[in-house]
């Protein structure tokens, strides 16, 4: 590893170790469960590091989309704290990394044109990018037309994924083929950015990133077959070739119709009661979805051990980071449609 | 000239038989704007009004039309010359001539939309066949084979390798035919049992299959040939569409043009006729006119129509008259300047019109900033040229032109009082002082300056406030006589303490402070206590104290930074000088001989100092108007007076 990288690893270990010091610990997290209300909870959270990005609305202003949309600021402004001081041959996965949320925009927005929804709804739907985002959202859903919304990013990274899936989409007026061809086309883009690092941050980046796919792919493959009663090609083409436990062969079984709790169980041996668990697919994804998400953020802390100049700290913390948002919005969410704590508390990461 | 011009509202009466004419006599000449009124007559009158509505319905309809007719003939929409406005037009006469014109020119214009779409698809078929160029394969062979069944199509080439995996369980062959920017022109078969399965992969795979129509046969060369030679076809007949439309322009323009003066006039007299009252006989026309106009209207319109009943009464321009609309009419010289006070606000029709006051002290300001003859003469140069407006890349000046002349005259003017030309400064005398020499000089009399500027600006609210009999605001406003005292014996103070050789009233500033400080603080209990509410203070008197207290800061540190303002335009005025010595001493390092590169960089710092620093000294001296002077005694929110007319070219 060149010095420069070392110094540059080692300024971001003490930064983020210290940003890691101020996640919320489960003592805040259960004191956050036992909020009244969506009031109450976000006054609680009013006393926490989120605060100075919830005082940037009104109280009044402050619904729980409202709230969200504000935390999420705080993990923005945190990523570019973290990215700027990256090696600058790491910098391109840290790219790649937050157009996760830009394509979770552009799936967003277009969603909003197909229901007809005008700017104020999805305005605080979107992740705030800011500047990172070269995508005119306000231009493109008030264009109503996801078409012409398209062509508005003519320029973008994305334009030559969505020209083919625009022709599917203008045959068939649905966005699913729009949504599958930006999601295959980042994964694989994170991918090769991981896989063009040197030696030692490969590793751990593929440590951390790694699981991340191997989830997706395997929870696309799965409800691909279930919900969706897609064929086999259908669902080989619509998931990825590559992974880091899940291999290819995995998700061609499953496409062929294998077993997918003898396929989990091989996979993740350490996931007790898989059975059970997938004796009702419908219900019992989500949560195991939640079970390979905490594996997911086992491996994110693990980061934190060990050696300190190497991308897998700064990576494992923006992970943890946007889990806890998560986390956080679904008990606004929650407190907001006033949800019993039963109801949500199984899917809650951090509980 | 110094309030906006005199209103006078008035009422008339006018039988049917003459409504046209009355219209068209208080139209015109831009001193009458219309009140609506539809509202007032008879109930059974409304079937009148809606046959009205009807017809300025109609108008608009052909008046769109005959806009689409020149638009296709490629005709500049502009008002016929010398061309007046009579009776309305009849409708029934019309449109049979424009529904001819009309057919005529939409048949060819189809024609010419059609053959531009037919080469808008061959133009896509190309595109399809194009990757597929260099295969000798018939595309319409392969679709009829028996046994097998193909897709040819465009994909992106990251799929390539899934598409694969996901037809493994059939037997298949792929080729790739070319590959180019991510994107992969490939032939898949497999035995025609399994079509389904390969329809389904490649489009899973996002493969784009070509789709050629029936009659396209033969290899992608001879599709494309073929395709080709269609294009060149279809651009001959748009070429023959278009010879035909030129002759449909010489025919038919000048007639559409007429057509759509008359039809305009029309549209904009039933316009007008909509917003009238209605009684059984007769029509209600109210507005107002200039009062000075209304004598001469009356006697036009008795002219016209002697059964017409005028009746006006002139509105006390101090009370009850914010529904009076506002028109400036300034001197000629003055005018332009208009267009400022605008863009800021409408005056009141109570108050002063700002726009004298502006046309002296924005030339005069930018004068004082700018002071360079050469660099003025530029400005005066540009104005004057855009003014005659046969320059064209100067039309973008557009109302500003005046203003640039005026200000670049000023610029002359200092130019001479500096001793400054095109930065120069040893070339002329200077007729008062050099601003880079007597910095201190200049930075004092400018805040002098802004000092008697602000002062004329609190006259001017003070006397606007006793006009409409506002007692509060004239004497306890933080602009008004309190306001006034306060801000003098300050700068009297001020000046006693920085030169303590001048000898000054000193007591008589403490006292005028003194009473600045007590009034405007407890204005508010004075105020109450001459309009008779209780109580006097409103919350406590801690609550209150602290409250006028910080109110006091704030006008006092307002009043300071109002008049340092003004610190900007001597400072100007000495950057004015340096910014030119800068463009000097480049000028110098490029060609110290003072060749050909001395005289381009001199010109290039003309341009610059033109362009840019000019520039910023007009958005400068804007903001010294705007904030520093108009926030004084401006208050603005007058309505804007829309004379009547029914005439096109009065109305652009």
């Amino acid at each position: 590893m060149a010095p420069e990288a070392t110094s540059a690893y080692a300024s971001i270990n003490a930064r983020v170790r210290v940003m890691y010091s101020t996640l919320l610990s489960k003592q805040d997290f259960s004191n956050l469960l036992e909020a009244s209300d969506l009031d109450n909870l976000i006054s609680q959270l009013k006393h926490t590091a989120y605060s100075p990005y919830l005082d940037r609305a009104k109280d009044k202003q402050l619904t729980a989309r409202r709230a969200a949309f504000h935390m999420r600021e705080r993990w923005t402004e945190t990523y570019h704290s973290i990215a700027s001081g990256i090696p600058e041959y790491a910098r391109s996965v840290f790219s790649q990394l937050i157009r996760y949320y830009e394509v979770n925009n552009l799936k967003a927005i277009l969603r909003g044109i197909s229901a007809n929804s005008d700017w104020s709804h999805v305005r605080y739907v979107l992740f705030p990018l800011g500047s990172d985002s070269s995508i005119p959202a306000e231009a493109m859903l008030e264009s109503h037309n996801v078409t012409q919304a398209i062509e508005m990013i003519s320029n973008s990274p994305y334009y030559e994924t969505l020209s083919f899936a625009m022709k599917r989409y203008s045959v068939e007026q649905t966005l699913f083929p729009i949504e599958v061809a930006l999601d295959l086309d980042y994964w694989r883009e994170l991918w090769k950015e991981v896989k063009a690092l040197p030696k030692p941050d490969q590793d751990y980046a593929t440590k951390i990133l790694g699981p991340m796919i191997d989830m997706n792919n395997l929870m696309w493959a799965i409800r691909y077959r279930t919900y969706h009663q897609l064929s086999e090609e259908e669902i080989i083409n619509y998931t990825l070739s590559f992974g880091y436990h899940v291999q290819d062969a995995d998700i061609r079984s499953i496409a062929a119709g294998g077993d997918i709790a003898q396929i989990i169980k091989r996979l993740y041996p350490d996931i007790a009661g898989v059975d059970e668990l997938l004796q009702d697919l419908h219900s019992g994804l989500p949560k195991l979805e939640v079970l390979l998400k905490r594996r997911l953020l086992r491996q994110c802390n693990a980061a934190f051990v060990g050696n300190p100049f190497q991308i897998g700290i700064p990576l494992g913390y923006l992970l943890l980071f946007d889990q806890e948002i998560q986390d956080l919005v679904v008990l606004l969410e929650a407190k907001s449609n006033k949800l019993p704590v039963e109801k949500y508390r199984s899917l809650l990461q951090l509980d | 000239m110094f309030y906006p011009q005199e209103m006078s509202e008035v009422e008339i009466i006018v039988p049917t038989k003459d409504l046209l004419p009355v219209t068209k006599a208080i139209s015109g000449q831009g001193i009458f704007t219309q009140t609506d009124v539809n509202y007032l007559g008879n109930e059974k009158e409304k079937e009148q009004n809606n046959l009205w509505q009807v017809k300025a319905t109609q108008y608009a309809g052909l008046e769109r039309r005959l806009q689409t007719i020149l638009s296709s003939l490629s005709v500049k929409d502009a008002n016929p010359k010398g061309r007046s406005f009579g009776d309305l037009l009849d409708l029934e006469k019309v449109t049979p001539i424009v529904d001819e014109i009309e057919n005529e020119v939409k048949g060819t214009v189809e024609s010419i939309n059609q053959e531009t779409k037919k080469i808008e698809h061959y133009n896509n078929l190309l595109q399809q066949v194009e990757p597929f160029s260099d295969i000798e394969v018939d595309f319409s062979e392969l679709k009829n084979s028996r046994y097998v069944y193909s897709i040819i199509g465009l994909m992106p080439s990251d799929g390539i390798e899934r598409l694969k995996t996901s037809l493994s369980r059939v037997p298949f062959s792929l080729t790739v035919l070319s590959q180019k920017n991510q994107k992969a022109a490939v032939m898949i078969a497999v035995a025609k049992e399994n079509s389904d399965t390969l329809d389904r992969a490649t489009r899973s795979a996002y493969l784009d299959p070509i789709t050629l129509p029936e009659d396209q046969k033969g290899t992608p060369q001879e599709i494309s040939t073929q395709l080709k030679s269609s294009i060149v076809e279809s651009e001959k007949s748009i070429a023959e569409h278009k010879e035909k439309i030129n002759d449909l322009r010489g025919k038919y323009s000048s007639q559409v043009l007429d057509i759509l003066w008359d039809v305009r006039c029309s549209r904009m007299s039933t316009n007008a006729i909509l917003h009238y009252g209605r009684l059984k006989y007769t029509y209600i026309i109210v507005g107002w006119v200039y009062q000075s106009a209304i004598e001469t209207l009356k006697e036009k319109i008795k002219s016209i129509s002697p059964d017409t009943i005028f009746e006006y009464h002139t509105t006390n321009r101090f009370h009850d008259s914010n529904d009076v609309p506002v028109a400036l009419t300034n001197p000629k010289l003055v005018r332009p300047f208009q267009m400022m006070v605008k863009m800021y606000d409408q005056p009141k029709y109570s108050e002063l019109d700002p726009t004298p006051l502006v046309a002296i002290l924005f030339p005069l300001m930018f004068g004082a900033m700018f002071g360079d003859v050469g660099h003025g003469l530029v400005l005066a140069v540009l104005g004057a040229l855009a003014m005659s407006k046969k320059v064209k890349f100067l039309k973008f000046l557009g109302g500003l032109s005046p203003i640039v002349f005026a200000c670049g005259v000023m610029s002359m003017i200092f130019g001479f009082l500096y001793g400054s030309i095109f930065g120069y400064e040893e070339i002329l005398h200077p007729l008062w002082l050099q601003p880079g020499t007597n910095i201190m000089t200049i930075l004092v009399i400018t805040i002098v300056g802004g000092v008697v500027v602000l002062t004329l600006g609190f006259l001017i609210s003070i006397y606007n406030a006793f006009k409409v009999k506002d007692w509060a605001k004239a004497i306890f406003n933080h602009n008004g006589l309190l306001g006034l005292i306060l801000y003098l014996s300050l700068v009297g103070l001020a000046v006693s303490w920085l030169a303590s050789s001048i000898k000054l009233p000193t007591m008589v500033f403490l006292i005028g402070t003194i009473i600045g400080v007590i009034g405007l603080m407890f204005s508010e209990v004075f105020i109450r206590m001459i309009e008779g509410h209780h109580p006097y203070i409103e919350g406590g008197f801690a609550m209150f104290f602290v409250q006028a207290f910080f109110e006091l800061f704030e006008t006092v540190i307002s009043y300071l930074s109002n008049s340092l303002s003004f610190v900007r335009v001597g400072a100007f005025a000495v950057a004015h000088g340096n910014l030119s010595a800068v463009f000097f001493i480049l000028a110098e390092m490029v060609s110290p001989s003072k060749g050909i590169g001395y005289w381009i960089m001199f010109l290039v710092g003309l341009i610059f100092i033109v362009g840019f620093e000019g520039l910023i000294v007009g958005i400068q001296t804007m903001r010294l108007t705007y904030y520093e002077i108009f926030g004084k005694f401006f208050n603005g929110g007058g309505k804007q007076f829309e004379p009547l007319t029914l005439h096109p070219a009065e109305n652009e």
